[in-house]
């Protein structure tokens, strides 16, 4: 074929690339957040708990003790990140192989990353979303006596911590049918939230599973970038690499599962 | 070469770039590695890096041996493109001459940073070298030793051949051979015995580091054992890969198993490794080295396989790294390691050193390949082709070995075919969905395929999607690939069974899926074409089925196709809604858009078709106008309670096909009054006598039984 022919393709190819990835973000965040389903538990139910337990509960016990006002605080900012990862974008990919939608897109002239891309940002933004409530209620009512580095350097962490947990419910998501997916999702996630020693600390005798929960992991490297030193159980390097190789795991199962069945 | 062969020639082009960058990874490492004595690289950072260790590790256990094994599918290529003399006179041009050049221009570059490098280390003095070794053949090659060892490969290589087609005139051993090769990836085998070769070279080894993999055979023009056993494996088997018809798609289909194997095995290598860095004879050693040859092999057929499945067609991206790779191989080392020496002293840590020294590098070769390669007599010696600057974007032309095919849909007149199903099979486990079936869609046309359920229809549209892969035949939308974005930039679908997001309006649906297309109608207009403006403010899950339906056509038509591909559009629509749908469907065809629409309700196809195909268990039994299938289906199905036989019935004028049910007899006719008037003169006992149309069904059930 000629460079004419080619370049005729080029041509009627559309403008910007970037505005279809925007565009496909956009909607999927409207998605999530008009789906009470989702928004209301992702959104509402963090933020809630943390003003019951820091505010209400535990009040006493971090005028005591300033750790366990950053111990509460990771604890529902790390719930309220990582929610919309496995119920936002998991549950919502399991419903979308259900409907058939996935073969359209892939039909469609969209780019093939486009809506995952789209996923994955919009769990981001609507983890943002739930976060900043929470970091706003804590920082403006002393609830967490932080230097402003150590608050964005957690904040970074626990913006970072998404990425397992986005991997982990693509995987839920391909794997599991639309009905399922919510029960696979709690099955997978709530028992780390425990486990993980993220909602209390842990008697000596289960630090030996604790490894096991990707939230643990999350949780340190957000305690190692904030330098609270009181709170580290594993060097940083064990932290972010069994993070990748959670997301990396979790990713390749999603990738095969994906090209395998669609 | 057809055109699925050339698509895959891409996704190889790709690893070949990715191979050669890695390299560039693999030396920006190097200044990193911990427990390296003074002296051994151009510079010891003081950050050293277990991890960048690791990873140069194992990046170095394959990508030289992914580089031979698609240099040895390209070089079987070329040398039946070009024969003998052209292929020497190519390589000359292509290997050769940047071998001598580079050689002459990089070493001196090389050899100063080096010095800069190793005093700095060495605070200040620098320390007498170590003379090259006095053995004959010594020669310091750098890391340009790649080139020569090809040269090598390709002599001996091209002698042995010679040899083989002189003792198999019949080529009885080749097919052999060719059909063992394709065995060997399906069964997983290959993986285990194509390092066998290596695995023995390296045992042999006084001295060997496990790190070091594959010794790199830098240091003498006399050829390396592990080296030329490894690389040439690699070259051979991809040469015969390239020979053998079915071992690319093999390779592509096991993928995954392949590089499951290959981290596998590179886990218990770093496990090995990490507890003695040196081989000491005995066991692990040998076990060691085997397990070597499989990772090896786990990861050049994994990758290769992970390019073929994934990055499947052209890619202008792709095709301009993969263009600017060679280039930017060839000079990193001296830029690589200017930046190595440079930061090794800064008192950062080594995760913000390398990333930097690899992004400015990459910066440096990236742009000194725009403008002093690609658009220049050296882009033209190194890729065979230059770009003329204006356009040196990332629109490139196609490079040698991989032409991309992609005719515009602008080039097809009218009348010409914009789709095409030619000798397609496809499986699914023991089911045949469909057997060597011929389907063309012409331009402007709409081709109504009428079939029952179950009969293969969607089962063409998904190939013409590109949803589905065919085990034989091939399948072409606008002369490419469906795969290809380009073409399917031009097709709007309305696929069955499919539920759009509830919680979108009509309008936003719209408004998403016209962002994919480079020439869409407005989202007003596509919703007032498609009739939906009552309900274009509701969310879709609100919607009846059939107003989905009409939401489903608008999102289908929002693009402005040139081809529209509708699998069963009016199921659950009202008649008043059809009625709409036939119409903007007529308003498309005037238009020029050309139309696939499955159906099974025969007045659909009657009132909308310019052709038609019947499908029915995975083969089209007839095709032809709009009349022809109507003569087809005006036959009337007679049935009674008759003491008539079934054989004699046949015989009569008139009659296609009968059928006995107990006492009751099923006659198919053209004539029909003439058969019921002589069953009744026969029969003076017929009983329950019944005169009815035959459907579709009863034509197609009759149809399978002819063509069987």
């Amino acid at each position: 074929m000629n460079a004419m022919a080619l370049n005729s393709i080029e041509a009627t190819a559309p403008r910007s690339g970037l505005g279809i990835y925007l565009k496909e973000t956009q909607y999927e965040l409207l998605r999530m957040v008009r789906n009470p389903g989702i928004a209301i538990p992702v959104l509402v139910l963090p933020l809630g708990l943390y003003a019951l337990f820091a505010l209400v509960i535990g009040g006493e016990w971090i005028a005591k003790d300033p750790n366990a006002g950053i111990f509460l605080f990771t604890a529902f900012s790390l719930m309220a990140v990582t929610m919309p990862a496995m119920f936002g974008i998991g549950v919502s990919l399991a419903l979308e192989r259900d409907m058939g939608l996935l073969r359209l897109k892939r039909a469609q002239p969209a780019p093939p990353a486009a809506w995952v891309v789209a996923k994955i940002l919009a769990g981001l933004v609507l983890a943002m979303l739930a976060y900043a409530p929470i970091v706003v209620l804590a920082v403006g009512t002393g609830k967490l006596a932080l230097e402003v580095v150590q608050v964005i350097a957690l904040s970074v962490a626990l913006l970072l911590g998404t990425i397992p947990f986005t991997a982990l419910g693509l995987m839920i998501g391909s794997l599991a049918s639309g009905t399922a997916a919510p029960g696979w999702a709690n099955v997978v996630y709530l028992p780390g939230c425990y486990l993980s020693g993220m909602f209390f600390p842990l008697p000596k005798s289960m630090y030996w599973q604790a490894p096991i929960w990707p939230q643990f992991h999350v949780n340190q490297l957000a305690m190692h970038m904030a330098d609270i030193t009181k709170m580290q159980f594993e060097p940083l390097t064990v932290a972010i690499g069994t993070m990748v190789a959670y997301t990396l795991l979790f990713a390749a199962v999603t990738v095969w599962r994906l090209s395998k069945k669609g | 070469m057809n055109h699925s062969t050339d698509q895959r020639l891409h996704a190889l082009d790709a690893v070949r770039g990715f191979a050669l960058l890695l390299g560039v990874a693999f030396h920006a490492a190097l200044s990193f590695m911990p427990g390296w004595p003074p002296g051994i690289w151009a510079m010891n950072d003081n950050s050293p890096s277990q991890f960048l260790s690791d990873a140069a590790f194992v990046t170095h256990i394959f990508r030289m041996s992914l580089f031979f094994f698609i240099a040895g599918y390209f070089g079987r290529l070329l040398y039946q493109k070009l024969g003998a003399s052209a292929f020497w006179a190519n390589r000359g041009k292509r290997i050769a001459i940047p071998l001598i050049a580079g050689w002459v221009v990089l070493f001196p570059l090389i050899s100063y940073i080096w010095i800069t490098g190793i005093t700095k280390v060495f605070g200040g003095t620098l320390p007498t070298m170590p003379e090259m070794p006095k053995t004959p053949g010594a020669f310091p090659l750098t890391h340009l030793w790649f080139l020569y060892q090809l040269l090598l490969t390709y002599a001996a290589f091209l002698a042995v051949r010679a040899l083989v087609v002189r003792l198999d005139p019949a080529q009885k051993l080749r097919n052999v051979v060719d059909r063992a090769v394709a065995f060997s990836i399906r069964s997983m085998t290959g993986m285990f015995v194509l390092g066998l070769p290596l695995a023995a070279a390296l045992m042999s080894l006084g001295f060997w580091f496990y790190w070091q993999g594959i010794p790199t055979p830098d240091q003498s023009l006399i050829p390396q054992v592990p080296a030329s056993v490894g690389f040439g494996t690699a070259f051979i088997f991809g040469w015969l890969v390239n020979r053998s018809s079915n071992a690319l798609a093999a390779i592509a289909q096991r993928w995954f198993q392949h590089l499951v194997i290959a981290i596998v095995a590179t886990g218990w290598l770093l496990h090995t490794m990490h507890a003695t860095p040196m081989a000491q004879p005995g066991l692990t050693k040998t076990l060691y080295a085997l397990v070597f040859g499989v990772a090896v092999w786990g990861w050049v057929l994994g990758l290769t396989g992970a390019a073929l499945r994934f990055l499947y067609g052209f890619s202008p991206t792709r095709r301009y790294i993969a263009d600017a790779s060679y280039w930017i191989y060839l000079m990193h080392l001296p830029v690589v390691a200017a930046f190595q020496v440079w930061v090794g002293h800064w008192p950062l840590h080594w995760g913000v050193k390398y990333p930097f020294i690899l992004v400015s590098s990459f910066a440096i070769l990236f742009v000194s390949y725009h403008y002093l390669v690609r658009p220049t007599f050296i882009g033209q010696l190194l890729n065979g082709r230059k770009h003329p600057r204006r356009r040196a974007t990332m629109d490139s032309p196609p490079s040698p070995a991989s032409p991309p095919t992609s005719p515009s849909p602008v080039e097809q007149g009218h009348g010409g075919v914009v789709a095409r199903l030619r000798g397609i099979t496809k499986r699914f486990g023991a089911t045949t969905a469909l057997s060597n079936i011929d389907i063309e869609v012409r331009s402007g046309e709409l081709l109504a395929v009428l079939g029952p359920n179950g009969a293969g229809k969607s089962t063409a549209i998904s190939l013409w999607l590109g949803l589905t892969e065919a085990d034989e035949g091939e399948v072409t939308l606008f002369g490419g690939s469906p795969q290809e974005l380009a073409q399917r930039r031009h097709l709007g679908v309305m696929m069955q069974d499919v539920e759009l997001p509830k919680e979108l309006r009509a309008r936003e649906l719209v408004a998403l899926a016209r962002s994919y297309y480079a020439n869409p109608l407005g989202v007003d207009e596509a919703i007032t074409r498609a009739g939906i403006t009552q309900i274009a403010d509701r969310p879709y899950g609100k919607l009846s089925g059939g107003q989905k339906r009409q939401v489903q056509f608008a999102v289908a038509i929002c693009g402005r196709p040139k081809v529209l591909f509708l699998d069963e559009p009016t199921v659950g629509l009202d008649v008043k809604a059809r009625e709409a749908l036939w119409q903007s469907i007529r308003t498309l065809l005037a238009e020029g858009c050309s139309i696939v629409l499955t159906t099974h309700y025969l007045e659909e196809a009657e009132a909308l078709a310019n052709r038609v195909a019947v499908v029915t268990k995975g083969r089209v039994i007839a095709s032809g106008s709009v009349d022809e299938m109507r003569a087809l289906v005006a036959r009337r199905q007679v049935s009674c309670e008759t003491s008539l036989s079934a054989d004699e019935v046949r015989t009569w004028p008139g009659v296609v096909e009968v059928t006995k049910e107990s006492s009751r007899l099923r006659i198919t006719t053209t004539d029909t009054e003439a058969v019921v008037r002589r069953l009744l003169a026969s029969d003076a006992n017929l009983a329950r006598l019944e005169v009815k149309q035959a459907g579709l069904n009863e034509a197609f059930n009759e149809l399978t039984r002819e063509a069987a």
